[in-house]
């Protein structure tokens, strides 16, 4: 080891209660940057998983009054050559109306291709009771309507709605199959959505093969590059030559995103003070340091030790201080973070000790304690044995 | 014609440095302080001292004796004039370069003895050799030990510094003094915080140091008493040179 790290290393030990002081500091304060940071980024991705990630992310929909896509199978056929995209999942959306009693309630009867919507919409692992539609005029229902409805396993549904031919508007009616209830966390969804197959709404709207939208997602590290793919695909394609409308998540969810990015500066700026504050205060203990041995490296200087040695004294003090500081706050940040699930009473945030952001962390908080140590070791350097010698 | 002369005589001068039968040499050195105006502290100070001998700078307070201490250690430098240590000029030498010179050449005991309070005495004695970057090999920690022995402070080696009476702090700088074989030890009023009994434990080591090792040693003192058992000396006044008295 070292002559001045040696030194270092004896001058925080022999002042144990200081050093003990200023490691607390430390780890309070890069508990606080753990805590807010993972915090924050764990709230952001909870909140893209439950908004973003469980819906379609880029949506191909009709230009025109009609909302009917015909040729769908050409189209999807081409976006399958586009690697950014994850899912592709057709879909015919049509109003509708359940009776209630003596009173009818307005429903969305949506018709997917059951496995590739799944991608999108996590539905079978969220069908709390009954299983899938798989056959035609089976259907799903969500928690909400059937407070509504009272319906159980195996009871039949009746929605009504309305096609429009040339001028003339004709009713239709299709009995459903109810062979399971979902819940899909948002109130909206479970009291509004009806869950079949494509083939039952083409059958009763008679829209076979047309759907009414085209719903994509990408992959998940080109979550906030929706825009542009969704640019690419519309240039690619041609759509508006085919009437047809791409539309993707961040222009749809221009607060929602506009929220996120202020929570994530907000989060920068919580994280930056308290840096900062690590930082003033290991510069001002140290700076302290500087005068408090001040005699000693006066005869450490008087007995040949050079400036070099003298500023790598604070330099190792620093840097001691930071790797300390850093696994105490690390450690504490993180029982700050268990304490907070435990004590939350939802599962909503799921807590991602992404190690990157710890690891980045201890790392700016390390190089951050050096650097705070620079100034009292440029003193240090520049203190002349003769002023200690001297001023005595 | 004028200048060939003083040619002539710096290449004399040249000669009798290398040939120097001297550990130190200070020639016409001047002490100027700044703080607002210029007070000179030392005037065209001419000195030499034989290696292996004993002795001691006395003056009043304030006559100059602990600036002219502080420039034969090279922990100052004159504002004018040259300084030989061991036959090498010292005042153009670097931060970098005196800090290894003293470390190798120069053992220094202060008033206030100055030893390292986070460390042990044995650790104290150790620091210049450890400073001089060479592994301390139990050899070496053995050669402490045999120091502290000599100077008789071997019982207190495992003390921290602060654990120690004033007496036994002074005798552990001086042992620390010599741990790198200095061949100057340089003291500057060791025993100003001693009482008589001890005071006179310190020069008879000092004496014994000298007739051990060789070490030319150089005393301030303001105690009569105590510079008339050294070999020479010198008196200080007002920044001049007022007695060079050889026994």
């Amino acid at each position: 080891m070292s002559l001045p790290l040696r030194i270092a290393l004896r001058f925080l030990r022999r002042g144990k209660w200081q050093t003990l002081l200023i490691v607390i500091g430390i780890s309070i304060g890069v508990s606080v940057q753990i805590f807010v940071g993972i915090l924050l980024n764990s709230l952001q991705s909870s909140l893209l998983n439950n908004f973003i990630g469980n819906s379609s992310q880029i949506t191909i929909v009709s230009d025109t009054d009609d909302p009917l896509i015909e040729g769908y199978d050409d189209i999807v056929e081409d976006l399958e050559d586009f690697d950014e995209l994850t899912v592709i999942s057709v879909a015919n959306d049509q109003v509708g109306t359940v009776l209630i009693g003596t009173e009818s309630e307005s429903v969305l009867l949506r018709g997917f291709e059951f496995e590739e919507a799944d991608k999108i919409y996590n539905i079978a692992e969220r069908i709390y009771e009954g299983e899938e539609p798989d056959d035609d005029f089976e259907a799903i229902i969500g928690n909400e309507l059937n407070d509504e409805l009272e319906l159980e396993e195996g009871d039949k549904l009746t929605i009504f709605g309305f096609i429009t031919v040339g001028n003339t508007t004709i009713p239709v009616n299709g009995t459903f199959e109810i062979v399971g209830f979902f819940d899909l966390g948002i109130g909206s969804i479970n009291s509004l959505w009806v869950i079949t197959t494509l083939d039952s709404v083409q059958t009763m709207y008679n829209t076979s093969d047309t759907v009414t939208s085209i719903e994509m997602q990408v992959q998940e590290d080109l979550l906030y590059e929706a825009d542009e793919i969704a640019d690419k695909i519309d240039d690619e394609l041609d759509l508006e030559d085919d009437d047809l409308k791409i539309t993707n998540w961040i222009d749809e969810n221009e607060n929602l995103l506009n929220g996120l990015q202020s929570q994530s500066l907000s989060s920068y700026f919580i994280q930056s003070f308290v840096l900062i504050s690590v930082v003033i205060g290991i510069d001002s203990v140290l700076a302290i340091s500087v005068v408090q041995k001040q005699r000693q490296l006066g005869i450490l200087k008087a007995m040949g030790i050079n400036n070099r040695t003298a500023s790598l004294i604070f330099i190792f003090q620093g840097l001691f201080l930071g790797i300390a500081g850093a696994i105490g706050g690390i450690s504490l940040g993180i029982f700050f973070l268990w304490g907070f699930t435990q004590a939350s009473p939802s599962d909503f945030i799921v807590i991602n000790y992404d190690p990157i952001f710890i690891s980045i962390s201890a790392t700016i908080i390390i190089i951050s304690s050096v650097i705070a140590a620079l100034s009292p070791a440029i003193k240090s350097s520049k203190l002349d044995p003769i002023d200690i010698i001297r001023g005595e | 014609m004028a200048n060939s002369i003083v040619k002539v005589k710096n290449n004399a001068q040249i000669k009798e440095k290398e040939g120097s039968e001297y550990i130190i040499e200070l020639k016409h050195i001047d002490k100027f302080y700044y703080t607002g105006v210029a007070t000179q502290v030392l005037f065209d100070i001419n000195l030499q001292f034989k290696e292996g001998t004993v002795n001691s700078i006395v003056g009043p307070s304030g006559s100059g004796k602990s600036t002219l201490m502080n420039i034969l250690g090279t922990l100052d430098k004159p504002t004018k004039g040259e300084v030989y240590i061991a036959g090498k000029r010292t005042d153009k030498m670097s931060k970098n370069e005196l800090a290894m010179l003293r470390n190798q050449t120069i053992g220094f005991v202060f008033q206030f003895h100055y030893l390292l309070p986070e460390y042990t005495a044995l650790e104290n004695v150790l620091m210049p050799f450890e400073i001089s970057r060479k592994k301390v090999t139990s050899d070496i920690t053995e050669r402490a030990v045999d120091l502290m022995k000599f100077i008789g402070i071997e019982e207190v080696k495992d003390n921290l510094a602060t654990k120690m009476s004033g007496g036994q702090q002074q005798r552990t700088a001086i042992a620390r003094s010599l741990m790198n074989n200095p061949k100057i030890l340089l003291a500057d009023e060791p025993t100003g915080n001693l009482d008589t009994e001890a005071t006179d434990k310190v020069y008879n080591l000092l004496r014994d140091i000298n007739e051990e090792f060789g070490t030319t040693i150089i005393v301030i003192t303001h105690e009569r008493r105590i510079a008339e058992k050294t070999d020479r000396i010198i008196e200080i006044r007002d920044g001049r040179i007022h007695l060079d008295l050889y026994k």
